[in-house]
């Protein structure tokens, strides 16, 4: 239920963020009164994208989250581990390069 | 009964409404050129409503509740969400009764949406919307599809769908003239290292195949295979469930299906793509032109 818990957490900070009389700022995270790990807890502190991905919050929510504080493409690519994204590209043959 | 005069999808990434002027200008001019020619076939049309299928964010539904399907049933809906996205927030007139009867209509032919009276309508809708109906005067059926929380519905699914959606639509007699949208996709990758990767491959593939009628290899592709051209691409389950909605076993009469624009769009992060659905016989001017056509190269490598 942890992971469920810290991306509740971001959930419910991102809907505070849409509000019209929101005075909270997007990098200052409202942790307390979730079931929350000292690891998540601290990604959470810090805004620390790249932990967040780490420790599984959904990409969806990330991305949002990265919008809400006003960063682009490249702003928040740099935030993920080193490496990670050309690990993650393919060579697998898929139907729309071999049809 | 009612008549789905005309359909089409296009792409929804916030930039496009948020920060149009960051992409290179004759791409971002080549892709609204297509929109807005879909919109301009569409509107002539006369619709007294539009429906429209898009993929869900996390902005209505959490891990606690989270549907494949839901029809927002509300008198209005309030969008979007985004304070960032360039478009003022509002409240969308709905068409209540429509979607009472889409509602009603796919669970008799076997589906199972689910439903909401109070739906906000984020950037998934609203770039797609505002563009269409500025005065937001169009009155509006949001259906939400999950595109991204595994296990998610096949694309055989989302056209089996569009199929009782279409017929749903048809049966309705409350109005005449319905025009039905699909939002979202084509590629991308969002919240994840390889955020800002596009497939053009893909996309090409999938234009061209839309063209084609979604035949086999399109419908029967597997989700773990269509992830592979990116986490934001599997919000062509709309642009599949819109293309069934218009397909004989739909009820829809003859249509031509094309591919208007395609522009991969690195600044928005996202394959920028725009494809239309046309009665045959109702098209004034003469079909689109396709981007695959000899004269209606747009980009890409295929």
């Amino acid at each position: 239920m942890s992971r469920y818990w810290m991306q509740r957490c971001l959930f419910d900070h991102l809907r505070e963020l849409e509000k019209i009389d929101n005075d909270r700022p997007a990098d200052k995270v409202e942790t307390d009164g979730y079931e929350l790990t000292d690891a998540e807890r601290t990604a959470l502190d810090r805004a620390d994208v790249g932990a967040l991905y780490e420790l599984g919050v959904h990409p969806v929510l990330i991305n949002a989250f990265c919008r809400q504080m006003g960063w682009k493409r490249a702003d928040y690519a740099v935030l993920f581990p080193e490496g990670e994204a050309e690990r993650m590209r393919h060579n697998q043959e898929v139907r729309w390069l071999t049809s | 009964m009612a008549d789905i005069v005309m359909a089409y999808s296009s792409a929804h990434a916030p930039m496009m409404s948020a920060n149009p002027e960051s992409a290179q200008p004759e791409m971002a001019e080549r892709f609204f050129a297509g929109l807005h020619e879909a919109e301009s076939r569409a509107l002539a049309l006369e619709p007294q409503a539009v429906v429209m299928v898009s993929g869900e964010h996390f902005t209505n539904f959490f891990l606690d509740n989270l549907p494949q399907v839901s029809v927002g049933l509300g008198e209005t809906h309030l969008g979007p969400v985004e304070k960032w996205l360039g478009i003022d927030r509002v409240q969308v007139p709905g068409a209540p009764e429509l979607a009472e009867h889409i509602l009603a209509g796919t669970i008799a032919r076997g589906h199972m949406p689910g439903l909401s009276h109070d739906l906000t309508v984020d950037h998934g809708f609203m770039t797609v919307y505002h563009s269409l109906s500025p005065d937001a005067s169009l009155p509006l059926v949001p259906m939400i599809m999950n595109c991204t929380y595994e296990p998610l519905m096949t694309l055989r699914h989302c056209w089996n769908f569009g199929i009782a959606l279409g017929q749903a639509i048809r049966a309705h007699d409350g109005l005449e003239r319905v025009l039905l949208v699909g939002a979202g996709g084509p590629s991308h990758f969002v919240g994840e290292p390889r955020v800002g990767d596009i497939d053009i491959d893909f996309d090409l593939w999938f234009l061209r195949r839309l063209e084609q009628g979604c035949p086999p290899d399109l419908l029967d592709i597997g989700n773990e295979e269509l992830m592979l051209a990116g986490n934001g691409t599997g919000e062509i389950r709309a642009w599949v469930t819109v293309a069934g909605a218009m397909s004989p076993e739909a009820g829809a009469p003859p249509i031509t299906t094309t591919a208007v624009a395609y522009e991969p769009i690195h600044e928005w992060i996202n394959g920028m793509g725009v494809a239309v659905h046309e009665v045959d016989g109702t098209i004034g001017d003469g079909p689109a032109t396709s981007i695959f056509s000899a004269d209606g190269r747009q980009g890409g490598t295929r």
